[in-house]
């Protein structure tokens, strides 16, 4: 944990000397658990939770610009089992999660200062929590992975509203192209769908 | 003479008073008995439930408990002896579930196999209505194969109540059971649980008329 702690720092130091904007991101998001297996639905409805964030702006060209960022969420489900009694009839399990992303977002100009961008790249989460389904009907069977692989897709609106600053909205949806948890027969993902609000500084 | 007239008076007293002790004698006897036979049957007495203390005034009062467990109202439940009962008559439950519950998540109690977990299960329930005269109330008697008369508790049994339906009036019976289909790894279990309470049901009910 403390390696994957000072490889964030020195890639946040690395980022920074080279950045061109940094950002305040914070936002919600709506994430779910979704299982391979057709008939488990495991803590498959949706649960909102806030989440914040850091991150740069790179390279930035007439048309694109890179955009590196650091996030953190709480992500995880929620389920309603009728046939069951509490604690298991209505419950919801999160494990918080730090991101880290590289979107190549490519922009599409109103003006000079304001523009729209779609954005891709790929995004990898690392578990600061348990790993354990604990307090859930899952605790015996599945476990989260330490880290995912998996690629982040974005829809956002900025505009400059000082000579320095800038705020935006920001979209975003996620795929775990690794899964999250898995057995011999199932797979487990977590794909979350974020909406966060953007404060930048032009450096 | 004098001393004779007070050695008699004497006498009598003392056969007076011997006579008299007895007496007393023999009734802190009796009391003592009486005391005894109170304690020996407060030391034999045993402690009796609400159920017993119910069906005991019901019988002292002249009235046929009508399984008194099996309906959540108790004034439903006892009618006047003197009440004729109908029956018993003989009905069927198919062997095909009247319900599915698809893919619900159990917690099994592991009375047979698979082991005692959570599961997700079909649950099927075998139900009938079965009519009944306008006022009747009717109670089953007896079923075969029997499943649960409750998914959660996995106790065989099964429950019934007396429902109206677009103005008729039904005796409701049924009985669950279950296809445990995948544990939570996703692994295909498909165990048909209980395995006594399969195929088609008997069922006897009787019913009465007020």
């Amino acid at each position: 944990m403390k390696k994957y702690f000072l490889y964030t720092v020195l890639l946040l130091c690395c980022n920074i000397s080279v950045a061109q904007t940094v950002k305040l991101n914070f936002g919600r998001t709506i994430s779910s658990v979704k299982s391979s297996h057709a008939d488990l639905d495991i803590l498959n409805k949706t649960i909102n939770t806030t989440n914040v964030g850091i991150g740069v702006d790179l390279f930035e060209k007439e048309n694109y610009y890179l955009s590196n960022e650091i996030n953190f969420s709480m992500l995880g489900g929620k389920e309603k089992n009728i046939f069951l009694e509490a604690p298991y009839d209505d419950y919801s399990k999160k494990w918080g999660y730090l991101s880290l992303s590289s979107s190549l977002r490519y922009k599409i100009n109103f003006d000079e200062s304001k523009y729209l961008f779609i954005g891709a790249g790929p995004k990898i989460n690392f578990i600061i929590d348990s790993n354990k389904f604990s307090q859930t009907l899952y605790e015996d069977t599945y476990v989260m992975k330490n880290y995912t692989f998996g690629v982040l897709t974005e829809l956002g609106y900025v505009q400059r509203i000082f000579e320095r600053y800038k705020v935006g909205i920001v979209g975003s949806y996620s795929y775990s192209i690794t899964p999250n948890s898995k057995t011999e027969f199932n797979r487990l993902r977590i794909n979350p769908i974020a909406i966060n609000l953007t404060l930048g500084y032009s450096l | 003479m004098k001393n004779k007239l007070l050695t008699l008076s004497i006498l009598s007293f003392a056969l007076f008073s011997c006579s008299n002790e007895d007496e007393v004698q023999v009734q802190q006897k009796n009391d003592e008995a009486a005391k005894a036979e109170i304690m020996n049957i407060i030391s034999n007495a045993t402690e009796k439930t609400t159920q017993e203390m119910e069906e005991e005034f019901f019988r002292d009062n002249n009235y046929v408990v009508v399984n008194p467990e099996k309906s959540n109202n108790i004034v439903n439940s006892i009618k006047a002896n003197n009440t004729p009962i109908h029956g018993p008559y003989t009905t069927t439950i198919s062997a095909t579930p009247a319900g599915v519950l698809p893919n619900q998540k159990i917690i099994w109690k592991g009375y047979e196999y698979p082991a005692a977990a959570a599961y997700v299960a079909d649950v099927n329930t075998h139900s009938v209505n079965i009519l009944l005269p306008d006022g009747a109330f009717g109670f089953v008697n007896s079923m075969t194969n029997q499943g649960y008369n409750d998914y959660g508790a996995q106790t065989q049994g099964y429950s019934f109540s007396n429902v109206i339906i677009n103005g008729k009036n039904y005796l409701n019976v049924r009985t669950y059971t279950m296809k445990i289909r995948w544990n939570m790894a996703g692994q295909a279990i498909n165990a048909n649980v209980p395995s006594y309470g399969f195929g088609a049901k008997s069922v006897s009910y009787s019913y009465i008329t007020p």
